[in-house]
């Protein structure tokens, strides 16, 4: 598996080449250097001399590809590609454009926050999925299963947002048992928590049910479960000791994919409970045309998100034995 | 009965003592344990903070927190209006002194175009000092491995403020890499700024090449970026003339420059800040001086998070500044004078959250936990209504009850929607497009605008000098009579049949262009597709004229593309532009129309493209005067210019409304000035009971719902069979 590994490591490379070239392009089709500099300096501010001093000062009064200019490398390397876009090969993500902050350093200081709301809906949402899965699946065709379905379904089409009003009524103005937004660091966190993970999870219940009651379902009709309730398993133990392991497979394969949202945060909790998380970090920055922010935030979102499908695939060959690389 | 298993009983009894426990400590206070008993103002930010560089920051609601932190020469009375200034750090408010080109000194108050150089001499009060800081100790160093903020080192100092520190602060808003975003304007006014950025810049590259030939490569210079000594390099518009007493120069006659001096763009900046952010372990650690600003205000930053919180401390060597003794008899009313003469600030700290949602920081401060607020518009009705008698709208009774108190403002800004003057259709002086103008002018209501988008909440505007400006009046003094008229003691807008003879008299009758037999199309321009209720304004616009006979159309653009097509003058009718006073002197909104600013040809503010050369004499008349019968005059009659070619259709000036608690005095909103935080006064215990009062828990539901939980653990189940 080691040599397979390395491959796919190596593939990262021209991968991340790939998406850096493709973000520079997107953004600077949308936006110049000078409306960078305008958006940032403000419409009472954004003299001519004014952006030009902005686009000397970040560096954006470099040709975007190639220096005419120059002769040799420095053709190359002098550019706002190779100083912006490619520095970040070598871990220099520089600062933020809009705000002028050190871009690793906010990384550090708000994906712990964010982690830390992701992670218990991640795993609430699971447990509860696979429960309410597994038993919608063993009751099917009862009136469980159609309450059961009919509740997934008006939780889908209910939207997070609703949720979230919702839940911050119930939690912060009628019982008044939880804050209605903010955050703290440290073991108050949990105060602070509760209740977007609550919603969170309540939010992801509706379709995630429905997907794993069809993964029982496909597994409830599988020879062995026949056999071990033939042999008079208690059927908690025929849908926890063997259908929930054989249901795993595709659950367990899928979770390296979802790391990439453990750390980016999710948008909407975030903002609506004042999270200082990663949530918003990337839709504020396309709104303040900060370069810098969004080739960091691609760019890790790409390596994530590959590391997530090599996980993925190594997990495959650890739970299905019949696969090989 | 079929015994349960025994796990069945501890899982109950977990779920139960994990509910206690979490019960008994839960409840709905943000704050931690006893914050609220303490003399801190609890308060928001909801939009990004960039920059609280006193050189760069360009934002208000930057505004509110640096203002408080650094302090310029001058201030604003708190409770005077119309608005007047006072000196802040000096002994007196500085007196111009003029001189012809010969270098004598011209007596009086002469006209600008004998004025060859204009003096203001300031004179600070001794004793002044700066905010406690590591900066200004020489024993500084970082006390722990991986600093994370100023105070991670030690210790802390103190040092007065010198007449010196004004020439480091101007000196450096001549620094290109500063950032200060209004160079521009100083460079128009103050002597020589131009060769002192040019002078500044030189030193920079001689730094930089003594550090190149020290060895060090490009990227360390990058990282850690020359600092000059802004103290030795020559400024010829500032002098300093000894410790306290230091002189501006200004290559012009200008009065406004006093309204410059109680911006934070001239608040002294100690060059030991400046060192202290430019060590390596500062840098290393991002730190940075527009993050951390250092100043002589009433309080400095503790804590700058800021996308969590930024919490405010009291600046324990705050100078000597009293609560101002005078007011309007609704501030003796209102209990505003309550504190007059005592020392300032009443506040121990101030705590900025981060709420980028207005729904719960509304929650929250309905549940007593912010202490002031402004109305969000889906808040309107719950917060206001009407007296079961009829009358002004007014508090609902239940915030009535709690005891929050309203109050309103007109904030010097002036909404307006701009013709092209340089388009065929609607631009010029012609008296066919000025008709035309002044027909759409009367057909887009702004007081029934007001009423339908802004709860009411707004002043139809009859110029472009909001209410409180100099040369402003109400009318019917005031009245923009091409658009309105004075019926029954109220404005009443001019009637549609009289927009639409004018319609007519500009060749459109019904609204079809007389020469060529076409319907008058009219292309409204905007960034504003996004936006939530574009939609249905531009719904209200198209149907406003349809009612002449015109037809609307719009023309969307993202917001590079439509300043784009701005800067080039590519558009006809431009939605919604707003102006907010940079400072309270018609000056700053007179020149929006002035041909000097047009936006196409000299990139100024002038987007209309405006240019009457009647308008310009009478604005290079009024622009260097002082406030005087005389300038009023010649303010009427530039307005009387601007009323009748209608270059805008001049929409409202905005009201803004604000609750306060009842434990928050002195509250007073601020429009112009934003350093407000020293005057206002808590009274923590009367919070604390209120909060106690207004958020007891709820427990019983969740008992009943672990009540269920129990019963349907506990209850004998039949054992389910095999399907």
């Amino acid at each position: 598996m080691l040599p397979y590994l390395l491959r796919r490591l190596l593939y990262l490379f021209p991968i991340l080449l790939g998406v850096n070239l493709l973000v520079f392009a997107m953004f600077f089709l949308v936006n110049s250097p000078e409306d960078m500099a305008r958006q940032a300096l403000g419409e009472k501010a954004d003299s001519p001399q004014a952006v030009e001093n902005w686009k000397e000062v970040h560096g954006y009064h470099l040709p975007l590809l190639f220096h005419s200019g120059k002769k040799g490398m420095a053709c190359l390397t002098e550019t706002i590609f190779y100083q912006k876009s490619l520095a970040m090969f070598w871990g220099k993500f520089g600062s933020s454009d809009a705000t002028g902050k050190p871009i690793a350093r906010e990384l550090r200081s708000r994906v712990a926050p964010s982690f830390a709301l992701s992670l218990p809906i991640f795993l609430g949402t699971l447990a509860v999925n696979l429960i309410l899965g597994m038993k919608l699946a063993a009751a099917r065709g009862t009136p469980l299963d159609h309450g059961g379905q009919f509740f997934c379904v008006t939780l889908m089409s209910v939207s997070t947002l609703i949720l979230i009003i919702l839940g911050q009524y119930l939690g912060a103005q009628l019982l008044r048992l939880s804050p209605v937004s903010g955050f703290a660091y440290g073991p108050s966190m949990l105060r602070f928590l509760l209740l977007p993970a609550l919603v969170g999870i309540a939010a992801g219940i509706g379709s995630g049910t429905r997907l794993y009651r069809t993964f029982f379902l496909e597994q409830l009709s599988q020879d062995y479960v026949r056999t071990a309730r033939a042999k008079g398993l208690p059927e908690n133990q025929v849908l926890f000791r063997h259908v929930l392991r054989n249901t795993l497979i595709p659950v367990v394969t899928n979770i390296p994919l979802y790391l990439l949202t453990l750390f980016t945060g999710n948008l909407l909790l975030e903002k609506f409970f004042a999270i200082p998380g990663l949530g918003g970090y990337t839709m504020d920055a396309i709104a303040a045309q900060d370069f810098a922010v969004v080739r960091t935030m691609v760019f890790l979102g790409a390596v994530l998100y590959s590391l997530g499908l090599l996980l993925a695939d190594v997990a495959y060959a650890l739970v299905d034995p019949r696969i090989h690389y | 009965m079929r015994r349960l298993p025994r796990k069945i009983y501890l899982l109950v009894a977990l779920v139960w003592a994990l509910a206690l426990v979490l019960l008994k400590s839960c409840d709905n206070s943000p704050w931690e344990e006893g914050a609220a008993a303490q003399n801190t103002l609890f308060t928001t930010i909801s939009a990004e903070i960039r920059n609280l560089d006193p050189a760069a920051s360009n934002y208000t609601h930057e505004f509110a927190i640096l203002d408080n932190v650094v302090e310029p020469p001058l201030t604003y009375h708190y409770l005077k209006r119309p608005y007047a200034l006072l000196p802040m750090l000096l002994e007196e408010l500085p007196v111009p002194v003029f001189y012809d080109p010969e270098g004598r000194v011209l007596s009086g108050n002469p006209p600008a175009e004998q004025v060859a150089r204009t003096e203001y001499t300031l004179r600070l009060r001794p004793g002044i000092a700066y905010q406690p800081h590591p900066c200004f100790s020489s024993e500084a160093r970082p006390l722990v491995e991986l600093p994370e903020t100023p105070w991670d080192f030690g210790p802390v100092a103190s040092r007065e403020v010198t007449a010196q520190d004004f020439h480091t602060s101007l000196v450096r808003l001549a620094d290109p890499r500063s950032g200060c975003t209004v160079f521009a304007q100083l460079e128009g006014f103050l002597l020589g700024l131009g060769d002192t950025r040019q002078a500044v810049a030189r030193e920079i590259q001689s730094l930089d090449q003594q550090r190149r030939e020290a060895g060090e490569s490009p990227q360390e210079l990058e990282a850690s970026p020359s600092l000059p000594d802004y103290d030795a390099i020559p400024c010829a518009a500032i002098q300093v003339k000894d410790r306290y007493t230091f002189t501006y120069v200004l290559s012009r006659k200008y009065p406004q420059f006093l309204y410059w001096l109680a911006m934070h763009y001239f608040a002294p900046v100690p060059q030991e800040a400046l060192a202290f952010f430019q060590r390596p372990e500062a840098r290393n650690a991002g730190l940075r001086f527009a993050n951390w600003p250092v100043g002589c205000g009433p309080f400095f930053l503790k804590e700058c998070n800021l996308n969590f919180r930024i919490v405010l401390e009291r600046n324990p060597f705050y100078h000597d500044f009293r609560y101002p003794e005078e007011g309007t008899p609704q501030d003796a009313r209102e209990g505003r004078l309550q504190d007059a003469g005592q020392k300032l600030p009443f506040l121990d700290q101030v705590v900025f959250h981060w709420e980028p949602e207005a729904l719960p920081a509304w929650t929250k401060f309905t549940q007593g936990y912010y202490d002031f607020s402004g109305l969000p518009a889906d808040m309107f009705h719950q917060a206001l209504a009407l007296p079961p008698g009829g009358g002004e709208l007014g508090l609902s009774p239940e915030m009535a009850r709690r005891g929050i108190a309203m109050t309103t403002s007109v904030p010097p800004i002036t909404y307006y929607y701009a013709f092209n003057f340089r388009d065929p259709v609607v631009g010029g002086l012609g008296e066919r497009q000025r008709l035309l103008r002044q027909a759409i002018s009367i057909a887009l209501d702004s007081p029934q605008f007001i009423q339908i988008f802004r709860n009411g909440n707004g002043v139809p505007a009859q110029g472009i000098l909001p209410p409180g400006i100099f040369g402003a009046a109400n009318p019917p003094e005031g009245l923009n009579h091409y658009v309105n008229q004075w019926r029954e003691g109220r404005v009443q807008r001019l009637s549609l049949e009289i927009a639409r003879q004018r319609l007519a008299q500009a060749g459109y009758p019904g609204g079809v262009d007389r020469e060529t037999g076409n319907p008058l199309v009219l292309y409204l321009d905007h960034a504003a597709a996004g936006q939530p209720d574009f939609k249905s304004r531009f719904r209200w616009l198209q149907d406003r004229l349809e009612e002449l006979g015109i037809r609307l159309e719009e023309r969307g653009f993202d917001l590079n593309r439509s300043r784009q097509r701005i800067s080039q003058g590519n558009w006809q009718f431009l939605y919604g532009r707003a102006w907010v006073a940079d400072y309270p002197d018609p000056e700053n909104f007179l020149m929006l129309f002035a041909s000097q600013n047009g936006h196409v040809e000299h990139h100024g503010p002038n987007y209309a493209n405006y240019s009457n050369p009647d308008y310009d004499r009478c604005f290079q008349a009024l622009e260097t005067m002082e406030d005087s019968p005389e300038r009023l005059a010649l303010i009427r009659q530039a307005t009387e210019i601007l009323a009748r070619d209608a270059p805008v259709v001049w929409d409202f000036h905005p009201r803004n409304l604000a609750l306060v608690h009842p434990w928050l005095h002195n509250f007073q909103p601020q429009t112009i000035a934003y350093d407000n935080l020293k005057y206002l006064r808590l009274d923590p215990e009367r919070r604390l009971q209120c909060q106690k009062e207004w958020n007891r828990p709820r427990r019983w539901p969740v008992l009943l719902l672990l009540a269920a939980f129990t019963l349907l653990m506990l209850l004998p189940r039949q054992k389910t069979s095999a399907s």
